[in-house]
């Protein structure tokens, strides 16, 4: 090679392979095509393991948690269990959510897919109070769901009392069976089919006043029963198993639900000049009724 | 007019190149098979790298064989400095010659590993037979510059030597 310094050059000549040895290329690119499959192997795997990762992870955040803090939270839409009752919460000292502003101030977004009126079918039973009403209430509840026992034991009569039996409240029961509570559409169905009897209210209180019995078992039958004269029974019982068209209440509910992206039960939507407030967690009473006053004065 | 990139052809360039990566890399690596598998490894990360291919793929290539058989004499010599002089280099006539000319070897490659890297590199590609462009390309220098710094390694690489075995 040209260059200044022979004596470097003939020192790094020395490293010269011998001139018999020939490296094997046809062996060698076998080689590298066989690294490189390992390695594309090692990657698949690496991007299977993430993505099943990934996959676990998803179906953790979409599993159905326990009731907590007073409601029932839903898995993708509807919410799953309710936390203790809101009596209990106080009386250990727990810090209740504050009440949102009244809707005059700043509501939440309107719903104009859902006007409270237009998306209702006929469906009387689960409503009442003057239907010109300032104030519309819907109240979401699962069967099944503790705590919504515990607002239909503990806010629901006064709502009536106040409000309802005065013509100042139009109110409006809806269905938001969750998908954790396995019975909850059963018992629902026995609501809607005692409504069609005219034994709506008599047995939504029967069904979330022995909410504990029926769970267990899912007997919702044996409950209802128990408030009603046989031959009321049968034809509960009847449309229970036959009646394919009971469920359309609960679907459209549902549906209402969704709109409002609703996520737990119970939930509340007040309505008042046409504008819809979510109210979830469900205040105790008394900061619901404070709320409903002030509505009612602006 | 559209133009395309022409597609990459790995295995045309792999049978252009292998054979003098293998023997660059047998230059500092004194195990011949070990050679190959370095000069494998290095065929490897050429194909799993897109911006080595074109123009620049001879340059890439011997660059990386040459700094991939550098580190792996200096691991070598960190790792095993007891290692036995009887591995096998065909050729040698009589078993004194054998020994000597491995010895000799084994002073060069020490040099090499005690080197400045880029001086190494400077060495083993010309003495490999490269072109001052090759090597330019290859260590991404200016052509001009290679023979001052070319001249500089060699006053280095004599210097270390002189300094570890004297004037032989």
């Amino acid at each position: 090679m040209a260059n200044n310094d022979p004596w470097v050059d003939d020192r790094l000549n020395a490293l010269t392979p011998p001139a018999e040895w020939q490296p094997d290329a046809e062996r060698a690119i076998g080689r590298v095509k066989e690294r490189d499959m390992a390695y594309r192997k090692r990657r698949a795997q690496w991007m299977g393991s993430a993505m099943a990762a990934s996959v676990l992870a998803l179906a953790i955040l979409l599993t159905p948690a326990k009731c907590a803090f007073g409601v029932c939270h839903t898995p993708v839409m509807p919410p799953d269990e309710p936390a203790p009752p809101a009596l209990a919460s106080e009386a250990q000292g727990q810090v209740r959510p504050a009440l949102p502003a009244p809707m005059t101030a700043k509501p939440q977004a309107p719903h104009k897919s859902a006007p409270v009126k237009a998306a209702e079918p006929p469906r009387n039973f689960k409503e009442s109070g003057n239907p010109d009403a300032p104030i519309t209430c819907e109240i979401f509840t699962d069967y099944q769901c503790v705590h919504c026992a515990t607002i239909f034991d503990q806010s629901v009569p006064g709502l009536i009392a106040e409000y309802v039996q005065t013509g100042r409240m139009k109110l409006v029961h809806r269905d938001f069976p969750l998908p954790s509570h396995a019975y909850a559409k059963l018992a629902a169905r026995y609501a809607n089919a005692a409504g069609q009897v005219g034994q709506y209210e008599l047995i939504v209180n029967q069904i979330f006043r022995t909410q504990a019995a029926w769970a267990q078992n899912g007997d919702v039958d044996t409950q209802v029963a128990q408030v009603v004269s046989p031959d009321v029974m049968e034809k509960i019982r009847d449309q229970v198993k036959n009646d394919e068209r009971l469920d359309a209440t609960m679907i459209g509910d549902m549906a209402i639900a969704r709109q409002d992206n609703l996520t737990m039960t119970p939930s509340l939507v007040v309505t008042y000049k046409g504008k819809r407030q979510v109210l979830a967690p469900v205040p105790p009473y008394n900061l619901l009724k404070s709320y409903l006053d002030e509505l009612l004065t602006k | 007019m559209e133009t395309r990139a022409p597609a990459f052809d790995f295995e045309s360039a792999f049978h252009a190149h292998y054979g003098r990566i293998a023997r660059v890399i047998a230059r500092v690596i004194r195990d011949p098979a070990r050679a190959e598998e370095l000069a494998v490894e290095v065929l490897w990360k050429f194909w799993r790298t897109p911006r080595a291919h074109g123009e620049q793929a001879g340059g890439w290539l011997y660059r990386t064989a040459v700094r991939t058989s550098i580190n792996e004499l200096r691991r070598k010599g960190r790792g095993s400095r007891h290692e036995s002089l009887s591995d096998s280099t065909p050729g040698a006539p009589t078993p004194e010659d054998v020994r000597r000319a491995r010895e000799e070897q084994e002073h060069v490659r020490t040099v090499l590993a005690a080197l400045d890297s880029r001086q190494a590199e400077l060495l083993l590609l010309r003495s490999s037979g490269l072109s001052y462009e090759e090597v330019a390309a290859a260590l991404d220098l200016n052509p001009a510059s290679v023979g001052t710094l070319l001249s500089r390694a060699q006053q280095s690489f004599r210097k270390e030597f002189i300094k570890r075995y004297g004037e032989q």
